[in-house]
């Protein structure tokens, strides 16, 4: 007993706070930029401001709250470590919530950039990874404040609600080294754009009650960006993007937007349900890639005063629908063979049906892509609270 | 001492022969004398002449009697009546013809009006007696007393508990006086087995002790084991029953108590029925149960008498009530100075906004915190009642208020600090309360030293600490550790009084059944029988 308590005492003096640090002596990075300008990368960090973050936020036009730092240097790690001569505090990575990285940078490889994320022990493999169209550093200085305090936490929120959209999908370093590992997989980013708004409403300004324009750019979600290993080729249009979510990660409360049949009107349909699947099919030496998507759909909203619950219109919604679907894949896989890349997995998807026929054709990969048929069954399942037209043309009518 | 002597140049005389300790001990081997005079000198020579010695003395026909007593611990009509006996009726029959004498014997035989009485032959016996309220009866040439049981003397009504106290349940609490503690003891378990050993504790006070266990559930070897650490007992003094608890524990270096002590005597009854053994002190309501175990100390009597449904609920919170008390500051500290990693984003932000203004580290700040907590708590017991709460609002004004304006501490370690106070006061047990509050502080230098390492390294040791404690070779942990599935009914959750049949497995293994089957039995029939009559009708 008496050599525990020495020992307890011994621990506690000896010990002495090695790598104590206080939560207010850490500058907290909310997100970063980082640019590679020839062979000195650029490193932005937008860091939380606690004491900014204070003041009242009733204040007409909430600005961002974060505090903008720069440095460069040879290498990532020793343009991080050159921002200590900048920041007065422990610059601290944990509570990241995006790094944006430069389309030039992309091009030129992550390599680097990748390796130091998973080696270093603060920065989490939990951070959402963007790739700026044009120079990341431009996007993080110039964007104007949202309803979230710092770009990272706008970002963060993005990345949770964007898939309503189903335009984009964002990935993590974790994702991204996972695909890179990975065999028959081609990794991508989110890309991240600056729109200039002019006439952009700001806040309600609590004092006149007007509205201020606020001038400035925001940031949005834009493409998709495709890589050959580490290295960026190129661009997924915003419109093909969802050709790869439809694989990937079916977007459940998608919007499809179709035609009233027999007429030019515009008729919106939800996906309430959605679930994909892929098959390979085997021909002697011949193989034959079947994707499959099946779902429910709802009708969202129609310009029309038909009742399209009427089963013969329900019929020709649900092929529009699965017309739609099939050409955006088509699309999605036109684009990616021309840039010679496999955001979709199907090679890692041959290789664990069928290693033998994978491990012939890999050396050409994608290029030795197999024929592709679909299968796609949409159901339209409700037609919402109601079943008529728009109420309004009705009365027209009368 | 030694320079004392050399300097006087003999022996100083410290010590008074025989020593107090040993004075009635040492009367004991002296016998009464037969002359009644000399016999009172004698007392009076023991007393120190005291003021409040009576000595009353008597003659009647056939020879000299002396009444002695104690002013003010024996009851005046009671003396009266023996007077009145001795003085108005006793003649009367002497005059009719009867030779009664002076002899004690057939005094005692046939003559006196009191319940209890005791013949005593030495010194030791009569001052004893004297000293516990009785009225000594002495004759001439007789060589022994008469104990005449008149003891009376002003005691506290039965009140309620202060400590122990409930929503639900008995409002009596135990008193000081042993006797009325036993009488109330006596009235909630009207059986026979009930085995109570008196003893007589302290060389000065000679306090009554009593022993009670219940013959044929209480274990034999346990009520041994009390008798045999009870009767090594050599102390001076003892005026509450901790002197005891703190002579008989297990392991007396031990942080938690390892004796329960109640001042309920329905817990007392309970404890009795489970198999425990009880030791009541004269002089103070707080009763002494072993053997106890930790579980014992976030259980409340009130458990017992709510729903069972409930119980689970409030014993839940009990127990998160014990990690909060022992562990929220540490942790707390923990995770700003070591662990930022593992705060949620924007509480991590909103805890660094609110220590920007705050000098010092977390952990000195945690400390001081704590100690004025601590200093309240200390204050508030002791102040006078007025006074108490003047001294709250200040309290909570300087610390929930002005420390956080001024910048001394952080918003958040005020939620932390007093969180942690009140969950400290979630057990029913006070000793409980007291040490998790004692253990906080290393637990916080630990965390304030190793982080998370060191929350978990105090907790490894505080466990190991845990299971091999003892108390009256129970281990303390049971039922958990070792663990006996069958004692889970009522361990985290009570189960339903009807399902309760046995007793805890090690306590109670000598009568390990608490409700007989045939009782649960006759309660399914009963319901079976009102089924068929439904039925029927």
């Amino acid at each position: 007993m008496k050599r525990w308590i020495l020992l307890l005492f011994c621990l506690c003096f000896l010990a002495g706070c090695w790598d104590r640090r206080e939560i207010n002596e850490l500058a907290f990075v909310s997100s970063a930029a980082i640019d590679k300008d020839g062979d000195r990368w650029h490193v932005t960090v937008e860091l939380f401001e606690p004491g900014g973050m204070q003041g009242e936020k009733s204040n007409s036009a909430k600005g961002r709250q974060g505090w903008l730092v720069e440095a460069a240097g040879e290498s990532i790690f020793s343009a991080i470590r050159n921002l200590a001569k900048v920041v007065p505090r422990r610059v601290y990575w944990s509570h990241c919530q995006g790094i944006i990285l430069g389309e030039e940078a992309a091009k030129e490889g992550l390599a680097e950039f990748l390796d130091f994320c998973v080696r270093d022990q603060e920065v989490r493999s939990s951070v959402l990874l963007f790739v700026s169209h044009g120079k990341a550093k431009k996007l993080v200085i110039e964007t104007v404040g949202s309803i979230d305090d710092t770009l990272g936490l706008q970002l963060a929120g993005l990345a949770n609600i964007a898939k309503l959209a189903s335009s984009n999908l964002v990935t993590t370093v974790r994702d991204f080294s996972v695909d890179l590992a990975t065999d028959g997989v081609s990794p991508m980013l989110c890309g991240l754009k600056l729109v200039p708004t002019k006439t952009l409403p700001g806040s309600f300004s609590s004092k006149d009650g007007d509205v201020k324009a606020a001038s400035g750019v925001k940031v949005q979600l834009e493409g998709q960006a495709l890589f050959r290993q580490t290295k960026m080729v190129g661009w997924l249009p915003e419109n093909q993007v969802r050709g790869i979510l439809w694989i990937l990660n079916p977007p459940t409360g998608a919007i499809i937007n179709v035609k009233v049949p027999g007429t030019q009107q515009r008729v919106s349909l939800e996906l309430v349900k959605v679930r994909s699947n892929l098959q390979l099919k085997a021909n002697g030496g011949e193989r034959r890639l079947v994707i499959g998507v099946e779902g429910e759909i709802s009708l969202g909203g129609q310009a029309s005063s038909r009742n399209l619950n009427l089963a013969a219109s329900a019929r020709s919604l649900q092929r529009q629908c699965e017309a739609v679907i099939r050409n955006e894949i088509q699309q999605a896989i036109e684009t990616a063979m021309k840039l010679q890349v496999d955001p979709f997995g199907f090679g890692h998807f041959i290789h664990t049906k069928d290693p033998k026929y994978w491990h012939r054709v890999r050396t050409n990969w994608p290029e030795k892509l197999p024929p592709i048929s679909y299968a796609i069954e949409m159901k339209l399942v409700s037609s919402g609270l109601k079943t008529g037209g728009p109420a309004l043309e009705r009365r027209l009518d009368k | 001492m030694r320079k004392l002597r050399r300097k006087t140049g003999k022996k100083v005389q410290f010590r008074h022969d025989p020593a107090p300790e040993e004075l009635l001990q040492t009367l004991n081997e002296v016998p009464l004398f037969s002359e009644l005079e000399a016999v009172l000198e004698k007392i009076q020579e023991i007393f120190g002449q005291a003021a409040d010695l009576v000595t009353r003395r008597l003659k009647v026909n056939s020879g000299q009697l002396a009444l002695v007593y104690l002013d003010g611990m024996v009851n005046k009509t009671s003396v009266e009546k023996v007077l009145n006996e001795i003085l108005l009726i006793r003649p009367q029959a002497e005059d009719a013809g009867l030779r009664l004498g002076t002899d004690l014997v057939r005094w005692l035989e046939r003559g006196l009006a009191v319940g209890n009485v005791k013949v005593e032959e030495s010194f030791g016996g009569v001052v004893r007696g004297i000293l516990n309220g009785e009225t000594a009866l002495l004759a001439d040439g007789e060589g022994e007393a008469l104990l005449l049981e008149t003891e009376e003397f002003e005691k506290r009504a039965v009140s309620e508990p202060q400590v122990e106290a409930l929503v639900r349940g008995p409002r009596e609490g135990f008193v000081e006086n042993i006797g009325t503690n036993l009488t109330m003891i006596r009235r909630r378990l009207r059986h026979p087995s009930l085995r109570v050993e008196k003893l007589v504790l302290g060389d000065l006070t000679n306090t009554k002790v009593a022993v009670l266990y219940l013959e044929g559930v209480a274990l034999e070897a346990v009520v041994e084991e009390v008798r045999r650490r009870i009767r090594q007992i050599k102390i001076d003094g003892v005026l509450e029953s901790n002197y005891l608890e703190e002579l008989i524990e297990d392991s007396p270096f031990s942080i938690f108590p390892q004796i329960g002590t109640t001042e309920r005597p329905d817990r007392a009854v309970a404890s009795l029925l489970e198999g425990r053994v009880l030791i009541l002190t004269d002089g103070t309501p707080f009763v002494l149960y072993v053997p106890m175990i930790f579980t014992s100390l976030i259980h409340s009597p009130e458990d017992y008498y709510h729903r069972w449904h409930l119980v689970l609920g409030i014993r839940l919170l009990r127990t998160l009530g014990f990690f909060i008390t022992l562990f929220l500051p540490s942790v707390y500290i923990a995770l700003t100075t070591f662990h930022q990693e593992l705060i949620p984003t924007p509480l991590a932000i909103s805890l660094a906004m609110q220590r920007e203004q705050v000098p010092y580290p977390a952990a000195v700040e945690a400390f001081l915190m704590q100690l004025i907590f601590e200093i309240l708590v200390e204050a508030g017991l002791r102040l006078p009642r007025p006074l108490g709460q003047a001294i709250s609002i200040v309290g909570a004004l300087v610390i929930g208020e002005a420390a956080v304006q001024a910048g001394l501490v952080s918003a958040a370690m005020v939620i932390v600090i007093s969180t942690t106070a009140i969950a400290a006061f979630l057990f029913p047990s006070y000793e409980l309360s007291l040490s998790v509050r004692l253990l906080r502080f290393p637990m916080m230098l630990l965390s304030s030293v190793l982080g998370l390492f060191g929350i978990f390294y105090g907790l490894m040791l505080l466990l190991t600490h845990l299971v091999q404690l003892r108390s009256f070779g129970l281990p303390f942990m049971t039922p958990m550790a070792p663990f006996f599935a069958r004692d889970q009914h009522d361990e985290l959750f009570r189960a339903p009084w009807w399902a309760m049949r046995k007793r805890p497995k090690i306590i109670g293994s000598s009568d390990p059944t608490r409700q007989t089957s045939s009782i649960s039995r006759k309660h399914l029939e009963l319901e079976a029988e009102v089924e068929e009559r439904k039925k029927e009708k």
